[in-house]
C-alpha cells in the first residue's frame, strides 16, 4: 500500500513552463510567487504538509503519469517545506544532481491542467 | 398567525439560526479585540528585534550553546525558535553530532508552544494552544495572566531539558540495540573533523 | 533618502566577478526571493545602500524598480530567471551556472555564496579618488575661476555622493545629526517592515483560525454542548491524576503522530479548556498542567521532516523517530507533574 507524502493542486501553468517541461524540467512553486518565477513554473495551491522526507524509491504522480524518484538533492526538502518549491528532472541520470532538485524516471512529462493533483507517495 | 405550528416552527428556526451565528460572532469579536491588538504589536516588535540581532550573531551563540547538554536543550532551542521560528528552527540541528539530533528536535519542538506565551511570533500559526487556555484565565482571574505566561515559559524550559536528556539517552540505547554503533562512530569522527554540513567557511 | 554604493563579492565557494550596486530613484528595491520573509543579506544591502528590501513572495514589485535580487536557489529556477532578465542576482548558496537557464547566468550579473561578510560599502577612498580625478578635469576645463582649487575639489566631491553623506564626513555637529537621522531612518524602516510581516501572518493564519474557533465555540455554547463537554471533561481535567492520564494517552506512539498535525487538536482543546476555566467550571490553578497535558503529542507527526531540516542522516532519522515517540510516554506525564507543582506559585 502506498501512502501519500505530499499532495497539491495545480493553480496555474506559466507561459514558459511548457518549454521547460519539454526540456524535461518541471518547476513547482507554491502560491504566492513572483511573476518572473510563475512564468516558468507550475504554480500550485493548498499543498498538504509533508509527512516525511521524499527519498529514492518513492513515486511522483503528475499529469496522469507515475514516476520513480531516483535521487533527492540536499536542499530539496527545505525548499519544498518552505516554499512549496521543487524542481524535477525526468530521465536525466547523467546530469549532475543540483541541491534543490529531484531526479525521476518515467514517461516524458505531459502538460498539466489547472485543478489537477500532483503528489509524492511512499513506496 | 402566531398559533400556526408551521409559522412557529419557522420562527423558532429563524431565531435560533441567527442566534447561533450571533453567538459565534460575539465569540469571534471577543477573540479579535482581546488577543489581536497585543499579538500584532508583539509580533511587530519581535520581528524587528530579530532583524537587529541578525542571523550571524545568533548562529555563533547557537553553536556555543550546543556544546553542553544543559544549554543544548534549553538555550539552543529557545534561540532557535526565537530567531528562526517554527519550523525553520529545526535547521539548527545541523550544528550537532548525529546522535544528538533527535534529542535536539524533541526539545525544540516541545518548546514551540511554551515560547508563544512571551514571544508569539515564534509560532504565530499555533498560538491558540496558549491563547485558548490563557483567554479563560484572563476572564476568570486577569491578575494571574502574566504570572501564568512566565510560568508556562519557565516550566517549558525545564520540560524541554528533561525531554532532551531523556531522548538523548534513549537514542543511545536504540543505537546500541539496533547495531548502529559502528555507523554512528563514523558520524562522530566526521563531526570531530569539522565536516558539518551547511556551515560556510 | 540618500543612496550609497555597495560592493558584493563571491564567498569562499562562490562564483561570479562580484557586483557593485547603487540604488536610483527608479531602481530602489532589493527583492528577497528566499521565502521566510526578507533574508538578512537583502536586509543588509538595503540598510547600507538606503534601498528598500521587499519579500518577493508576498509583494509584487515591477522589474523596473528592482536594483538586485537575493535568492537561495537550489540550482534551477531562480538562479536563471533573474539573470535572464538582466537583474543583478545574489545567491546565498554557492551556486554556479547550472540548469536549463545556465546560458543566462553570466559573471557580470550573478554572484554566489554571499553572506553578510561579503557585502561592504564602497571604499570612501576609491570614491574620493574617482571624484578628485573628475574634479581635476573639470577645473582644467573651467579655466580660471574665482574659487580656490581646494574648494573646487571639495565641491565636486559632493557630486557622486549625496549631501547628507558629505555632511557626515565633515564631522562635528552636522555629522552627528546626519548619522542620527540615518539611524532613526533604519529603525523606522525595520519596524515598518516588521509590522507588514506581522500583518501578513495575522491575515493569513491567525484571523482565519479565529473565525473557525469563534464559530466552533459559538456552536458549542449556543447548543449547550459546552455543558455536556464540561460534565464529561471536567472529571478528567479537574484532578491531577486525570491530567496525568490525559497526557499519557496523547503521547501513546500510535496516537501521537495522528493528533499532531498543525497542532489543530491541541489548539481546539486548548480553546475548550480555556472556555471552561473562564466559566469557572475548572479552577484557574489547572491552567498550567492543562497546557502540558494537551500537548504531549507536540511535533510527533513532524519528526522525520524536522530531523531532515537538521540535515540528519537516514540512520539518525530511523533511530530518532522511535527515540522521540517512546520517551514521550514518560516525559509527557512528567511535564504535567512539574507543571502541577509549579501551578502552586500562581
Amino acid at each position: 500500500m502506498s501512502t501519500t507524502l505530499w499532495k497539491t493542486t495545480v493553480a496555474s501553468v506559466g507561459g514558459d513552463a511548457g518549454d521547460m517541461i519539454d526540456a524535461g524540467v518541471l518547476i513547482l512553486f507554491g502560491d504566492p510567487v513572483p511573476q518572473a518565477l510563475a512564468d516558468i513554473s507550475v504554480v500550485h495551491t493548498d499543498a498538504s504538509t509533508l509527512t516525511r522526507p521524499v527519498r529514492p524509491g518513492d513515486s511522483f504522480e503528475f499529469a496522469g503519469a507515475a514516476y520513480t524518484v531516483d535521487e533527492v538533492g540536499d536542499h530539496a526538502m527545505i525548499n519544498l517545506i518552505d516554499l512549496g518549491h521543487i524542481v524535477l528532472y525526468v530521465n536525466q541520470p547523467d546530469q549532475k544532481l543540483l541541491p534543490g532538485a529531484i531526479k525521476v524516471s518515467g514517461p516524458v512529462f505531459g502538460t498539466p491542467a489547472s485543478g489537477e493533483t500532483i503528489s509524492f507517495s511512499g513506496a | 398567525m402566531g398559533d400556526n405550528p408551521v409559522m412557529r416552527g419557522i420562527s423558532w428556526f429563524a431565531e435560533h439560526f441567527i442566534g447561533l451565528f450571533n453567538e459565534s460572532a460575539t465569540q469571534f469579536a471577543g477573540l479579535v479585540t482581546g488577543i489581536l491588538p497585543l499579538l500584532m504589536v508583539m509580533l511587530t516588535a519581535m520581528y524587528a528585534i530579530t532583524t537587529w540581532i541578525g542571523e550571524e550573531r545568533v548562529t555563533r551563540a547557537i553553536q556555543w550553546a550546543g556544546r553542553w547538554a544543559v544549554t543544548r536543550y534549553t538555550v539552543m532551542p529557545f534561540l532557535a525558535m526565537l530567531l528562526l521560528t517554527n519550523p525553520m528552527a529545526y535547521t539548527f540541528g545541523r550544528f550537532l553530532p548525529e546522535r544528538y539530533k533527535p534529542a535536539f528536535y524533541d526539545s525544540t519542538v516541545s518548546f514551540c508552544h511554551p515560547i508563544t506565551a512571551l514571544f508569539p511570533h515564534a509560532n504565530a500559526g499555533e498560538i491558540f494552544v496558549w491563547a485558548g487556555v490563557s483567554a479563560g484565565v484572563m476572564q476568570a482571574a486577569p491578575d494571574k495572566y502574566a504570572t501564568l505566561a512566565v510560568l508556562y515559559f519557565m516550566v517549558g524550559l525545564i520540560v524541554i531539558l528533561i525531554r532532551g536528556i531523556a531522548t538523548q539517552w534513549m537514542t543511545g540505547v536504540l543505537i546500541k540495540r539496533g547495531g548502529h554503533e559502528e555507523t554512528f562512530k563514523r558520524y562522530d569522527e566526521a563531526y570531530a573533523e569539522g565536516k558539518i554540513q551547511g556551515v560556510a567557511e | 533618502m540618500s543612496y550609497q554604493t555597495v560592493k558584493i563579492v563571491k564567498g569562499s565557494g562562490g562564483w561570479g566577478d562580484g557586483l557593485v550596486l547603487t540604488p536610483t530613484d527608479e531602481r530602489h528595491v532589493v527583492l528577497s526571493v528566499t521565502g521566510g520573509g526578507v533574508h538578512p543579506v537583502a536586509a543588509k544591502i538595503a540598510e547600507l545602500t538606503g534601498a528598500e528590501a521587499i519579500d518577493g513572495f508576498n509583494t509584487h514589485v515591477p522589474d523596473e524598480e528592482v536594483m538586485a535580487v537575493v535568492i537561495n536557489c537550489g540550482g534551477t529556477a531562480r538562479i536563471g530567471v533573474y539573470p535572464k532578465k538582466r537583474l543583478p542576482t545574489i545567491d546565498i548558496y554557492p551556486g554556479s551556472p547550472t540548469g536549463p537557464l545556465a546560458q543566462f547566468i553570466t559573471p557580470d550579473i550573478f554572484v554566489s555564496d554571499v553572506g553578510i561578510k561579503q557585502i561592504s560599502l564602497v571604499d570612501e577612498a576609491t570614491a574620493a579618488a574617482a571624484a578628485s580625478a573628475a574634479a581635476q578635469t573639470q577645473s582644467k576645463e573651467g579655466g580660471a575661476s574665482d574659487q580656490s582649487s581646494t574648494t573646487t575639489a571639495t565641491a565636486t566631491q559632493e557630486r557622486p555622493k549625496t549631501v547628507s553623506q558629505t555632511q557626515a564626513e565633515k564631522g562635528g555637529l552636522m555629522s552627528w545629526v546626519v548619522r542620527f537621522g540615518n539611524f532613526i531612518g533604519y529603525v523606522i524602516n525595520t519596524l515598518l517592515s516588521s509590522g507588514r510581516q506581522a500583518l501578513q501572518i495575522i491575515l493569513q493564519t491567525v484571523l482565519p483560525f479565529m473565525a473557525y474557533v469563534g464559530l466552533l465555540i459559538g456552536i458549542v455554547n449556543y447548543t449547550g454542548i459546552s455543558q455536556v463537554l464540561a460534565n464529561s471533561v471536567t472529571p478528567l481535567a479537574s484532578n491531577p491524576l486525570g491530567l496525568l492520564l490525559l497526557s499519557f494517552i496523547v503521547a501513546i506512539p500510535v496516537l501521537s503522530p495522528i493528533l499532531g498535525p498543525g497542532a489543530a487538536i491541541a489548539q481546539v482543546v486548548g480553546v475548550l479548556m480555556g472556555t471552561q476555566i473562564g466559566a469557572g467550571a475548572l479552577p484557574v490553578q489547572y491552567a498550567l498542567p492543562t497546557l502540558f497535558a494537551i500537548d504531549g503529542q507536540v511535533g510527533c507527526d513532524f519528526i522525520p521532516v524536522g530531523l531532515s531540516l537538521g540535515e540528519a542522516k537516514p540512520e539518525t532519522v530511523s533511530v530518532g523517530v522511535s527515540a522521540v515517540l517512546f520517551t514521550r510516554m514518560v516525559t509527557s506525564p512528567i511535564a504535567v507533574a512539574i507543571a502541577y507543582l509549579a501551578s502552586f506559585l500562581l
